[in-house]
């Protein structure tokens, strides 16, 4: 008796298990790194804040984001420094959305800004091309893990 | 001729036979456990796995001969203990494929066996007749060394084991990376929810660690925030790189939110803490 037919037999039903099972896998995986979370992003988001500095003085920010059809348009006004910057709206390796910097712009930031370091790093941070800013669900808003802004829906309703 | 037909046969095994139906060639595979029903230019493969196929394998060893029912479960099953049902089945599906209702190529005699009626086996000159392509007659060559045939010989088909494969590396690579996900996805932060009066505190940080040193190093700046709660408030306190963020979580849902430099952590004004509970 021939083993290999046996084999033969065995590899048919094999494949019979296998292909869909890699396909649906595959489907999975493909979900969780593709997925366009734009459509429940969609709106415009932006908070209002006060950073106080190193050197006692008390700073107004507000931020401002637009998602639209997997893009994002943002502002962040860190007085007098403002930056602009535009980009694709990405899921990472982790299913997580990240917004993708394409284009970005500063302005009105003096070489002898008082800001602290850390909050001029998170603006250049933020203006760069290919920067990638993760977004956490905190509450009913969104935070910039890399850039620690806060974007919060203007229908949202915190719960904690 | 189609190339089902262009194969030899390995055996003492005829492997080309009529059946049923007029004009319907077939040709039994048995490495395949496979039989290819051939008419004109059409070809059917039928797979009739590895018990059929014994059962037809042992049927055609000796045409026209009684084989018992027990020859034929010992043959098709060997060591396995199955019922007298299994190999009716078979019997039956056989002669369903050979389009054989009325029980004539593959016969029944009562309380003896089964028998293959020789009259189905194709010869040289009838495969001639009805096929000319020189790839049937290949098909009849018939060898006298029955068990060495059958263990030196057998058809492989590479392109299933490829299949096989490729499917398990894409299996393999899905999983891992099914693993990877599963292994690098973001751990939650850790919380701590602290009540002091009207004010409700979330501390959250990445570790135990920096849990510990955010309570800490803003207890002063957090009870100041409860003294200045006249109602029931909410406050989210983390840390960032050089920056305590303070968020105060609003009625409607929105944010209003503080950085404190650490150097300035227990000099804020009531003023700036009461914009933050607004």
């Amino acid at each position: 008796m021939s083993t290999h037919s046996e084999t033969g037999t065995a590899s048919k039903r094999m494949l019979r298990v296998m292909v869909p099972t890699a396909l649906a896998l595959w489907a999975f995986v493909a979900m969780g790194t593709t997925t366009n979370y734009s459509a429940d992003l969609d709106g415009r988001y932006g908070s209002t804040g006060q950073v106080l500095l190193s050197n006692g003085e008390l700073v107004q920010v507000s931020q401002s984001v637009v998602f639209r059809n997997g893009r994002f348009y943002s502002m962040t006004r860190n007085n007098p420094a403002i930056v602009e910057a535009s980009g694709r709206i990405e899921t990472d390796f982790l299913g997580r959305a990240q917004l993708v910097v394409e284009e970005g712009e500063i302005s009105g930031l003096a070489a002898a800004s008082e800001l602290d370091d850390e909050l001029i790093f998170n603006l250049f941070y933020g203006k760069h091309k290919g920067a990638r800013i993760t977004l956490e669900q905190v509450g009913a808003c969104l935070y910039g893990i890399e850039t620690q802004q806060v974007y919060c829906a203007e229908h949202a309703v915190a719960q904690l | 001729m189609n190339s089902s037909l262009s194969s030899k046969s390995t055996d003492d095994v005829c492997s080309l036979l009529k059946s049923g139906r007029d004009g319907c060639l077939v040709r039994f595979d048995r490495s395949l456990y496979q039989l290819s029903l051939t008419q004109g230019d059409d070809v059917e493969r039928i797979d009739l796995g590895f018990s059929g196929s014994r059962v037809l394998e042992r049927l055609l060893r000796a045409p026209g001969e009684v084989v018992s029912r027990e020859e034929l479960l010992r043959h098709a099953w060997q060591d396995r203990v199955v019922g007298q049902g299994s190999l009716n089945q078979q019997i039956y599906t056989l002669r369903q494929v050979l389009c054989d209702s009325a029980g004539q190529i593959i016969q029944t005699l009562p309380r003896r066996g089964y028998l293959f009626n020789p009259n189905y086996l194709v010869n040289a000159q009838e495969a001639q007749t009805v096929t000319p392509s020189s790839s049937i007659e290949r098909d009849l060559v018939v060898h006298t060394q029955p068990d060495a045939a059958v263990t030196t010989q057998t058809r492989r088909s590479p392109w299933l084991m490829l299949s096989v494969l490729g499917t398990t590396l894409v299996l393999l690579l899905a999983i891992a990376t099914l693993a990877y996900r599963f292994i690098h996805a973001p751990t939650g932060s850790l919380t701590h929810t602290q009540s002091i009066g009207h004010l409700e505190v979330l501390y959250v940080e990445k570790s135990q660690q920096m849990l510990e040193r955010a309570i800490q190093e803003t207890r002063m700046l957090v009870s100041s925030v409860a003294r200045l709660s006249s109602h029931p408030s909410r406050l989210i306190v983390n840390m960032s790189p050089g920056f305590y963020e303070l968020r105060c979580l609003r009625n409607d849902g929105r944010i209003n939110w503080l950085k404190i430099h650490r150097s300035q952590v227990n000099a804020i004004s009531n003023e700036t803490l009461q914009g933050c509970l607004r």
